[in-house]
């Protein structure tokens, strides 16, 4: 068939519009996969594109004592960073030389940051406020604040190596912080934010907002008073005795819990980088050391368990023994002649406990060196705990059993001993020591509390036994080498210790630990405490260095627990703690000293920032009150109470409470308030106050 | 004849205009200034959102213009000069080389006074009418393989100048009007197929052997990235492939109907690169869904209808080619714009015709219609 030119070209033209025709119709069904088959997947891809997440650090729980005062909690600090997109790069020198002069930075390094290919690059965590207001009001392009929290600790070094301490990003590093980091940090939430090709974010899109959870408050059994004793005393001892170390700690003997464990000396966990990490080392459950003779009331409980000694028994000390392997002597070398079992503790004779001892045997004694918790952790819920050291009980020879007799030839962490003696005092029943009372939730209003309770210990004695020791050790005080720890009025017992150290592996004559374990009041053990004084210089004796220390300690705990003296006879009238928060140091001390009251001061500065005891609290003449000094601009700003609707002397009392002062204008009922409720300022600062009379 | 007359003649074949191509074409000139404006009003230029919005409406204006000027010129004139318009063609694309303005990697601009002019998209509507005078002078049809060698060297000439610029997407758009223009005035379709795939096959081989042996081509290596990048995006994520990615990204996110206009989120969160230019059709995938492109298409598809039936009705050879290169040109540039959105052809910035942003490329596609226009008001010619 012949076609016209015409024709063909008409035909051909139309298979070209087919043949586009078909392409488009290709695109399409292509344009269909991709939006109707792929097209969720493809949108849910363009929102992981889009969106950052910045995540939001929890609050950490804040740690308690067991009156709820606050020993470690986390302040708002800003932290600044940037978004180097923001910032052209024109303006990134002089962004990044400005920053660099603010925040003492090195300028080369922050303009690194500033020019890289980022969304977010931090210029510096934490920054003090005066930084971070300044920089708010250089309103840089491309920087933007923070808010993290940081950890605080307002005590300072108030029980430093027991609570340790928390790093730049909130994790528990030592002591408690460590062990209940999980607890305490809480869950991390984050902000989903949609941003821009560039990576701009978009201030008008739906951010997600998935709040962080709190971490869980830590309620401690540690009392910030009594912890402020041992601590003094500790103190105070170092510097009396020039000691490598002193170790104190305070526990109720009836159920384990831990009132206070000082270590000196000690360090201040707000500024930890500035001390060695020995310095973190609590000495109180991490260095084993030989009890000495503190030891004693452990193997005299073990011979009066196994029947083989009773309170008639009498022994001759000539001043030394003989062993197989060697020669012991007594430390007294003249020797205590012939003394009863009792008197054999009294005055610490170490050749009648070689003999009870020998009397005991080797089985026995490790049968109750573990049941008393030696050379095993206590299980305190503290970290590094040391199990302690015994010469095997397969390598036992004679001389082995002879000097661990007296606390030898072993080594025991002063919590260990405590715990021990403790069970003495708890009728037989070995506590279990611990130092957290409970975990409290801190975001609902009732607190879900995990109450870390004490178990009823482990009878490991009998009553009878615990009791006759407890009068043996009370008589240790009254009469024997506990001597200088007797206090009038209290009926204390305890047991004094002087051990030789072990040095490069062998036992020195030069290097002694000076201790002293016990508690009271004796008729109703209600406080146990051990003293160990590391190489004391001058006197090596525990009877000299460490008992006067239990002493104090022991006295001051007691009127603080309001446990009277016996006899109760001419006791001062009670005072009443005034409030001295924000007053100059000066002025609280005038106002304690009329009331016959000792200021303790802790830290520096011009103006009083905490009190302890707390305004209100009834106290015996002659006791501390522990003053905290500080700056008033370096504290957190307090919230202004509302004392609208109060008296003047309500409104006074509520704003002291708060640590502001009232400055009352006219009378009757306020009216008005100047700052308002709910606002935050500074310490100390005056709050007008607005009074009418009743009924207008 | 009289002026008189000629006015009167003249306003008679006005009444022939076709009012639907008329009409598709400036409706999609709307379609393109409506999109543009939407994939730049958030990045304004100097503070001023709508800078591409009012540059891209007085291109279209001063299209109308241009139409109404080549409606009005018989183009019968364009055969007649067709040589000079070769010379003309040739004396621009090595201007172009010699004093042109380098933008993007490609030297392809002339800035004559406040305009910069592109001489390879002139080209595109000059070599049609050159190519249709050649082609419409031969009286026998094109069977033997030594009849493609003049029409195959005549698009060559000015096809090398524009790869020397170096600008790929012009080169092929050359090929596809010879293409088109070669089958349309009846040569051997096997041959003609043939032409077509060793030339094919040419191209994939110079790609292949420039990628694994180092062959030395005018090409930058980001143009042979994103010619290669729609075989496989994930070579280059964040580069070349971003684009694509991106590209497909909002396109799925359009779904049925669409994000909404001025709503897509990557056009408007700038994932979305070259949006008004080269990926314009993105945009509008996204905020206006299946159906926007559906009827997009179809606008298109309308338009090349027209064209067509332009091309059926003309008086002449002469009159038929021109319109089969037009529909080739434009065709070419829509299937090769949406195909690259699309992931299925390679990156070679083609715009999109009367809705990418770009004066040269708008002129030059009215001036399409304004042949097209020409020839079709003139298709009755010979009854007078």
């Amino acid at each position: 068939m012949v076609m016209s030119v015409r024709q063909k070209v008409g035909r051909r033209i139309f298979q070209v519009f087919v043949v586009i025709a078909v392409c488009q119709a290709v695109l399409m069904g292509r344009l269909a996969w991709l939006q109707v088959v792929r097209g969720a997947e493809l949108a849910e891809r363009s929102f992981v594109v889009r969106t950052r997440e910045v995540p939001l650090e929890p609050r950490r729980g804040a740690i308690l004592d067991r009156m709820g005062r606050e020993l470690a909690f986390n302040v708002d600090v800003d932290s600044v960073y940037a978004v180097p997109l923001e910032i052209s790069p024109e303006r990134a020198p002089e962004v990044a030389r400005t920053l660099a002069e603010v925040l003492a930075l090195d300028y080369g390094e922050i303009l690194g940051r500033l020019q890289r290919r980022q969304a977010f690059v931090w210029i510096e965590r934490k920054v003090s406020r005066d930084e971070a207001a300044r920089l708010r009001e250089l309103d840089l392009p491309g920087i933007a604040f923070t808010q993290e929290s940081q950890r605080f600790y307002p005590k300072g070094t108030l029980a430093a190596q027991l609570l340790g301490f928390a790093g730049i990003d909130g994790q528990g590093l030592a002591g408690v912080e460590h062990y209940y980091d999980r607890h305490l940090r809480g869950q991390p939430g984050k902000i989903v934010i949609q941003h821009d090709g560039r990576g701009r974010a978009l201030p008008q899109t739906e951010q997600r907002y998935h709040p962080s959870t709190p971490g869980y408050n830590l309620v401690l059994t540690i009392d910030e008073y009594v912890q402020h004793i041992a601590e003094r005393e500790a103190e105070r001892a170092l510097v009396q005795w020039q000691a490598l170390r002193v170790t104190i700690i305070v526990m109720d003997p009836r159920t384990g819990a831990i009132l206070a464990m000082a270590g000196s000396p000690g360090y201040d966990p707000n500024r930890f980088r500035d001390y060695p990490e020995t310095a973190y080392r609590n000495p109180g459950v991490e260095f084993a050391q030989p009890p000495g003779s503190t030891f004693k009331p452990i193997t005299l409980a073990a011979a009066l368990e196994s029947g083989v000694v009773s309170w008639d028994d009498r022994f001759y000390c000539p001043g030394w023994i003989a062993v197989p392997g060697g020669r012991i002597k007594c430390w007294r070398s003249e020797g205590h002649g012939s003394i009863d079992l009792s008197e054999a503790l009294q005055r610490s004779c170490n050749v009648a406990f070689v003999q009870i001892g020998q009397r005991l045997g080797a089985q026995r004694f490790f049968e109750f060196y573990r049941a008393l918790g030696f050379g095993a952790p206590t299980g305190v819920d503290l970290p590094g705990e040391a199990r302690g050291l015994a010469v095997r009980q397969a390598d036992l020879r004679p001389m082995d059993l002879a000097v661990m007799s007296f606390g030898q030839s072993l080594t025991v962490t002063p919590l260990q001993l405590l715990t021990a003696i403790s069970a003495i005092a708890n009728g037989g029943r070995l506590p279990r020591p611990h130092i957290a009372r409970e975990l409290a939730n801190p975001g609902s209003a009732e607190a879900i509390s995990t109450r870390m309770g004490p178990e009823r210990g482990r009878q490991v004695l009998s009553a009878d036994t615990a009791r006759e020791l407890v009068q043996a050790m009370e008589a240790t005080v009254a009469r024997g080498t506990g001597r200088p720890a007797y206090r009038e009025g209290y009926a204390l017992a305890g047991k004094t210790g002087t051990a030789q150290k072990v040095v490069d592996g062998r036992v020195s004559e030069d290097h002694h630990i000076a201790a002293f374990v016990g508690f009271g009041p004796a008729s109703r053990p209600q406080v146990a405490a051990v003293v160990v004084v590391d190489e004391p210089v001058g006197s090596v004796w525990g009877s000299q260095v460490a008992a006067p220390i239990f002493g104090a300690v022991m006295e001051d705990v007691f009127r603080y627990l309001g446990i009277t003296p016996e006899p109760a006879s001419d006791r001062p009238p009670l005072v009443t703690i005034p409030g001295m928060i924000g007053l100059g140091a000066e002025q609280a001390a005038r106002a304690l000293e009329m009331l016959g009251l000792v200021p303790a001061w802790r830290g520096d500065g011009p103006v009083v920032v905490d009190q302890l005891p707390p305004p209100g609290t009834r106290s015996l003449p002659g006791n501390e009150v522990v003053l905290h000094r500080g700056q008033v601009a370096a504290l957190d700003p307090v919230t202004v109470p509302d004392v609208r609707g109060r008296t003047i002397r309500e409104a006074g009392l509520l704003l002291n409470q708060a640590g502001l002062r009232l400055q009352a204008e006219g009378t009757g009922i306020a009216v008005g308030q100047d700052p308002e409720p709910g606002v935050s300022i500074p310490l100390n600062t005056p709050i007008r106050v607005e009074f009418r009379p009743r009924g207008r | 004849m009289s002026s008189r007359g000629g006015a009167r003649r003249e306003w008679r074949m006005l009444r022939n205009v076709d009012v639907v191509l008329l009409a598709t074409a400036v409706l999609l000139a709307v379609v393109g200034v409506v999109m543009v404006t939407s994939a730049t009003s958030h990045r304004p230029v100097a503070g001023d959102p709508f800078f591409y919005t009012m540059r891209q409406a007085t291109w279209a204006l001063m299209g109308l213009g241009v139409m109404v000027a080549f409606m009005l010129v018989d183009y019968i004139n364009f055969q007649r000069y067709a040589h000079y318009l070769y010379a003309g063609m040739l004396i621009l694309l090595l201007l172009v080389l010699v004093f042109g303005r380098t933008v993007q990697g490609a030297q392809s601009w002339l800035r004559l006074g406040i305009l910069d002019f592109q001489p390879s998209e002139a080209s595109k509507v000059l070599i049609i009418l050159c190519l249709g005078g050649l082609l419409s002078r031969r009286t026998a049809p094109i069977r033997r393989w030594v009849d493609f060698v003049l029409p195959g060297a005549y698009v060559a000439i000015p096809m090398l100048l524009i790869i020397r610029q170096p600008d790929l997407g012009t080169s092929l758009v050359f090929v596809a009007i010879l293409l088109g223009m070669l089958f349309v005035s009846g040569a051997c379709t096997r041959k003609l197929a043939l032409f077509a795939g060793v030339g094919i096959l040419v191209i994939t081989l110079g790609m292949y052997l420039h990628l694994a042996h180092d062959l030395p081509l005018p090409l930058r290596p980001h143009q042979v990235q994103r010619l290669t990048a729609f075989l496989d995006p994930q070579v280059d994520p964040l580069g070349t492939g971003y684009h694509l990615r991106q590209s497909l990204i909002a396109i799925g996110g359009g779904r049925g109907w669409g994000q909404g206009l001025f709503s897509g989120n990557q056009n408007r969160l700038k994932f979305l690169p070259e949006q008004h230019t080269d990926f314009i059709f993105a945009v509008v995938g996204e905020e206006l869904g299946l159906a926007g492109v559906g009827v997009l298409l179809s606008l298109y598809l309308v338009l090349f209808g027209r064209a067509i039936h332009t091309a059926v009705e003309a008086r002449d050879t002469y009159g038929t080619l021109l319109a089969a290169g037009i529909v080739s040109m434009m065709a070419f540039h829509v299937l090769v714009n949406a195909g690259m959105a699309l992931g299925v052809m390679p990156i070679t910035g083609l715009p999109l015709p009367f809705v990418s942003y770009g004066g040269n490329n708008l002129l030059v596609n009215f001036a399409g219609i304004g042949l097209l226009q020409s020839i079709r008001i003139r298709r009755h010619a010979l009854l007078f």
